[in-house]
């Protein structure tokens, strides 16, 4: 039953690299001491991995590439729509290919919009309307100087007129 | 897998012509060779090539970048190699014959080279034919692709406790006609 089960093993995420350190130990442990599951190993490896080793990538005659480019041609433009232009735009950018870092700005552009928006209005701030009164009482003062010169009455204007 | 960048991508889904050129001349390769080894026959394979890109040529523009692009392409490719290959074993009342030829580049001149790798080609077409569509694609997209049980999960659309059992058993099946050939030839 164990044998089985390594052999299971051996099959797929032994050949393929995907054990963790701890399992492929307790596999290679096995091996150590069962000639049957040893032997099973080495002829996967020479009858699943050999033959594929050197497979090469084939090119397809020129006549699919002709067909193609003349079926298009009598095919209706493709339309994209723009959202999806601008989106194939951004995912361009070199930034969009980490999205550790997509997601970092992202939260960082809502956080600094949520700062903001919690911030009270500068103009209701206490001491600004303290200085505001201090300005209009002022102005007042000024003003009731300006009132006295409204009527042209001082003597330098008489003198003119 | 190879990579083609976005902006190609983005002008080829808004209709350039020279963009999807260059997708094609990028792709092509990758995607005969797929659909060779699945559907057992050089004009079948080049059938299923034209049909792939003429698929891409309409779907590009709902390409939402969700997944890798070649991603994308390799799942429309095997997905028509699977269906190529499902109907033509029907047509053979479920009888299907490699053709030996299928792995051969045509050229002009057989050079040594290519002379030696003869053999191997036909042996890879051998044990191939020995699979069922589903089993030969995930060997394909494994063991000559180099995908890895994720990628083969994401391009079959099926997920990657499938994509272990159908190689467990695809792989049962390689050794032991490997066996057989072993005992004829003693």
């Amino acid at each position: 039953m164990l044998c089985e089960k390594i052999q299971d093993r051996l099959l797929t995420d032994h050949l393929d690299g995907r054990l963790s350190k701890a399992e492929h130990e307790k596999i290679a442990a096995h091996l150590k001491d069962c000639a049957t599951c040893r032997e099973f190993a080495e002829i996967a490896k020479t009858t699943l991995l050999e033959p594929f080793a050197e497979a090469e990538q084939l090119t397809p005659p020129a006549s699919v590439w002709q067909a193609v480019r003349q079926r298009i041609a009598a095919e209706p433009r493709p339309q994209a729509s723009p959202l999806r232009a601008f989106l194939g735009k951004l995912l361009a950018l070199p930034v969009a290919r980490k999205p550790a870092l997509v997601l970092a700005g992202v939260v960082s552009v809502a956080l600094l919009t949520a700062i903001l928006l919690r911030q009270p209005n500068p103009c209701n701030l206490p001491g600004v309307v303290n200085l505001e009164n201090q300005i209009d009482y002022v102005a007042a003062l000024v003003g009731e100087d300006d009132d006295d010169n409204e009527g042209l009455e001082t003597d330098i204007e008489q003198y003119f007129l | 897998m190879p990579e083609i960048p976005h902006d190609i991508i983005t002008a080829a889904a808004q209709g350039d012509a020279a963009a999807f050129e260059t997708i094609y001349r990028g792709c092509a390769g990758l995607v005969y060779s797929t659909a060779c080894r699945i559907v057992n026959n050089r004009e079948s394979a080049a059938e299923v090539t034209q049909e792939v890109f003429i698929a891409v040529y309409r779907k590009l523009p709902s390409f939402a970048f969700r997944s890798s692009f070649t991603t994308w392409l390799y799942r429309i490719s095997v997905n028509a190699a699977i269906n190529q290959a499902r109907k033509t074993a029907r047509e053979q009342g479920g009888i299907v014959t490699y053709d030996e030829q299928t792995m051969a580049v045509p050229t002009m001149e057989a050079t040594d080279d290519a002379l030696e790798r003869e053999p191997k080609r036909q042996l890879i077409a051998r044990l191939l034919t020995a699979l069922n569509p589903d089993q030969r694609a995930c060997i394909v997209l494994r063991n000559i692709d180099g995908l890895s049980y994720e990628e083969i999960a994401a391009t079959l659309e099926i997920n990657v406790n499938t994509v272990r059992s159908r190689l467990k058993r695809a792989r049962e099946k390689l050794i032991a006609i490997r066996s057989r050939e072993d005992r004829h030839a003693v």
